[in-house]
């Protein structure tokens, strides 16, 4: 499924994250994975 | 303030988040804080004059990260550490009215891909334990806000519920070398009668245990500990059954139902929860149409539930809810 993010910075510091569909990927019904990148907008921990 | 207490009786932490008493209190539908915010009107939560979903820092945060240091001094007795976590809000949509049951299928995909993104993401910081997505639905549970939306707490530890089910499946795994919650879906399909709704990837049940007359369980059929192990197809099916559940709940009196909805996964400290199993609780308030169950002197202060109705009985009230089985995979091909 082509999802992307979109993350800002609130006035007050809190962050949002605005997700963002890819329409054409999900007209595909053959059940297979869609192209469309998951923008990585924060970091990982290490665990 | 905002703080974690010890219980040293029941030996779990309270979370004391004073500031959540100024929280936004069931404002009027137009000054909505969840809605986009429209061109020369207030401007709400989200900035945007339109959105598909989306998911923020809760401004009246449970858990904050960095977390203030306690406002008051621990002893030996009662330990106090700082409320360090994260608390998220998830705007299923920007339509201020209606529900999680209005979501088309499509929606209903992407919040799972949403909550999937989340879990992920919110699990990998080191200094969080367990990651809870849930929703509170109806002012019978006392949500503060109309617009349908969920929340997520990142916590520190592993909340007491979940602990005392990872110490159950733990030990029922030591003792037959098997899932305890396989079992209890391959004793629920022999048995069939607390059966609500099914589909190839997921069992929806009232189980025999329930402590809510309309307590459904959301089992994956596979042995998945967390929404991470689901392929395409488990997301799919994940997605007609929740809205199967809903439709069911909803059309049982021709009311919006309100519930809870907790989605009950592995922990994400890093440690090997291989005898754990995903599900999705449902806990709605409600006995009958008009009343509802309280938990009151037996079960808050004994914490043992007093369920007034036999799940067999119920679960046949919701299986014949509209969708049906068959209905609801042919939702899955028209949606």
């Amino acid at each position: 499924m082509g999802m992307k993010k979109r993350k800002i910075k609130l006035e007050d510091g809190r962050y949002l994250i605005y997700f963002e569909f890819d329409k054409s990927a999900q007209a595909d019904a053959s059940g297979q994975q869609a192209p469309g990148a998951v923008e990585q907008t924060t970091e990982k921990g290490g665990k | 303030m905002s703080e974690l207490r010890w219980h040293p009786i029941l030996e779990e932490w309270v979370i004391t988040a004073t500031h959540r008493q100024d929280r936004t209190f069931l404002p009027p539908d137009d000054y909505c804080p969840l809605c986009p915010t429209q061109p020369g009107a207030f401007p709400t939560e989200i900035p945007s004059p339109d959105y598909e979903i989306v998911t923020f820092e809760n401004k009246f945060p449970s858990l904050q990260h960095p977390a203030p240091e306690p406002a008051v001094e621990g002893s030996e007795l009662y330990k106090v550490r700082p409320a360090d976590g994260i608390c998220e809000v998830v705007c299923y949509t920007p339509r201020h009215g209606g529900t999680l049951t209005d979501a088309s299928l499509e929606e209903m995909r992407n919040l799972i891909d949403v909550w999937t993104d989340r879990f992920q993401e919110l699990g990998s910081r080191d200094f969080i334990d367990y990651v809870l997505i849930f929703e509170n639905k109806g002012k019978d549970i006392g949500v503060t806000l109309t617009h349908p939306h969920g929340q997520i707490y990142a916590f520190p530890f592993i909340p007491p519920k979940i602990q005392r089910e990872l110490e159950s499946a733990l030990k029922h795994q030591t003792r037959t070398g098997r899932c305890l919650f396989c079992d209890i879906i391959s004793e629920e399909l022999a048995d069939a009668r607390r059966i609500v709704v099914e589909n190839d990837s997921f069992v929806a049940m009232i189980p025999f245990f329930a402590r809510f007359p309309y307590e459904v369980y959301v089992f994956s059929r596979d042995h998945h500990q967390t929404m991470l192990g689901f392929g395409e197809k488990e997301r799919a099916d994940l997605a007609v059954i929740l809205k199967a559940v809903l439709l069911k709940y909803d059309n049982l009196w021709g009311t919006s139902q309100p519930y809870m909805m907790i989605m009950h996964q592995a922990p994400t400290d890093g440690r090997d929860y291989g005898y754990y199993h995903y599900h999705i609780e449902f806990h709605p308030p409600h006995r009958t149409q008009q009343k509802l169950k309280y938990l009151a002197g037996c079960e808050t202060g004994a914490g043992s539930y007093i369920n007034d109705t036999i799940a067999e009985e119920k679960a046949a009230e919701l299986r014949a809810a509209a969708p049906s089985t068959q209905e609801s995979t042919f939702l899955a091909t028209v949606d």
